[in-house]
């Protein structure tokens, strides 16, 4: 994955931007997102999107492009937080919905109606990994989240300990 | 006024307070986390909290004799991300001294009878620009024919599916039959314009209804300890997908597409 040439075509680039962004806030309307961050929670899952994206033009593989992108998601989604004082869900419930293996899914229904069962169990396992590297992925930032609240606390307490 | 009476009060704005992020669809940790700093910063000595999907419970003992121990069930649910920010919000002026726990008590009386929400209206809009801009994403073709389309139909997908939420007690009933309304608006105009690919189409549609606050949810609760609600949403995250997809597959393998 690293090291591989990849070529971009800008207006790819900005179709993938614009789009993740206007995607993420559509889902936000519909779970009555606070007028306050309906713009930044767009941004985060503009974030997680164009990472996962990023990372699969790169030929990095299902697994690794969907843990990036949600651990981008995660990241994201905590520093907003922190920076605008308000829950973490905000942003990481929007944001991880462009993550969320749609086209696989509809796929797997598509081939059981037409009686392909081993397609579908190909297909399904696709589903399976894809969901347990977004897990893996929020994991990991949420991980991230202990470690920065941990580091503030000991600043605090350093600051205090200085008087 | 008495202890007791005062411990009453507190338990009912920890529940009232619960109730409402759990209703909008908050994670336990916060729910739990939220109640018991409302009762510590109450001046109560010894607070225990429990939260479930269904349910909370809250017991207070202020360290003598009296303790006050309470349960409340929560059946209605409407996801509404800015009720649990309001409270959230609530909460840490009410541990900033900035509102006592009178105006508390007000300002989530005074929530919980107009719940800020958008209008219908934007939500379906909303919907629609998510199918429409998520199918061309997950399908990585630029496929302009069916781009309006599926903005078309997971908007009335969505319309669907809040309209009879408000009808139907049975969970996941609503999410089939909005599936089935989409496959089949889907299959007619797929008849009427040929061009149309009707699983391009469904494919951005469907994404409307997907579950993807439970799914986050069941995640957080999961990696905080929360393993009764991680694994409840878990499961109601797979179940409305299978509601999805049976809506979807009767429909179509009964017209055929």
């Amino acid at each position: 994955m690293l090291g591989m040439q990849v070529s971009f075509n800008i207006w790819d680039v900005l179709i993938n931007l614009v789009f993740s962004y206007i995607a993420t806030v559509g889902f936000a309307l519909t779970v009555n997102i606070p007028h306050r961050v309906i713009h930044w929670s767009g941004i985060c899952g503009c974030a997680g999107w164009m990472i996962y994206w990023l990372v699969t033009e790169a030929s990095g593989g299902r697994m690794i492009s969907n843990t990036l992108g949600a651990f981008a998601v995660g990241l994201v989604a905590v520093v907003l937080a922190k920076w605008k004082k308000c829950p973490v869900t905000l942003f990481s419930v929007p944001g991880l919905v462009p993550l969320v293996p749609g086209a696989p899914t509809y796929m797997v229904v598509r081939r059981l109606i037409d009686g392909k069962y081993i397609a579908a169990q190909q297909m399904m396992m696709r589903v399976a990994i894809v969901t347990v590297s977004i897990a893996l992925g929020f994991l990991l930032s949420t991980l991230f989240q202990e470690a920065w609240n941990k580091y503030i606390k000991r600043l605090k307490l350093r600051e205090k300990l200085k008087k | 006024m008495s202890v007791d009476a005062y411990m009453k009060r507190v338990v009912h704005t920890c529940l009232k307070a619960g109730r409402l992020m759990l209703a909008g669809g908050s994670e336990m940790y916060r729910v739990e986390d939220t109640m018991r700093r409302i009762a510590v910063n109450a001046g109560i000595k010894e607070v225990n909290v429990f939260a479930m999907p269904t349910g909370l419970f809250v017991s207070l003992d202020d360290g003598e004799c009296s303790t006050v121990t309470e349960l409340e069930t929560v059946k209605k649910r409407a996801i509404n991300l800015e009720l649990v920010d309001q409270v959230n919000e609530f909460s840490r002026e009410f541990a900033d001294k900035r509102i006592d726990l009178e105006e508390l008590e007000e300002k989530l009386r005074e929530i919980e009878e107009n719940i800020p929400t958008f209008p219908l209206w934007l939500q379906v809009i909303g919907a629609g620009i998510l199918s429409a801009t998520l199918m061309v994403l997950f399908l990585d073709v630029y496929d302009w024919i069916d781009f309006p389309v599926a903005g078309l139909i997971g908007a009335s997908g969505y319309l669907m599916d809040s309209w009879l939420k408000g009808h139907t007690k049975i969970r996941f009933l609503a999410e089939m039959i909005a599936a089935m309304e989409m496959g089949l608006l889907t299959i007619i105009i797929n008849g009427i314009f040929p061009a149309c690919n009707v699983n391009n189409i469904l494919t951005g549609a469907l994404m409307t209804l997907v579950p993807g606050l439970a799914l986050t949810n069941a995640l957080r609760d999961l990696f905080m300890g929360d393993w009764v609600s991680g694994i409840v949403r878990m499961c109601e995250a797979a179940m409305t997908a299978i509601a999805l997809g049976g809506g979807v597959g009767i429909v179509i393998r009964f017209l055929g597409a």
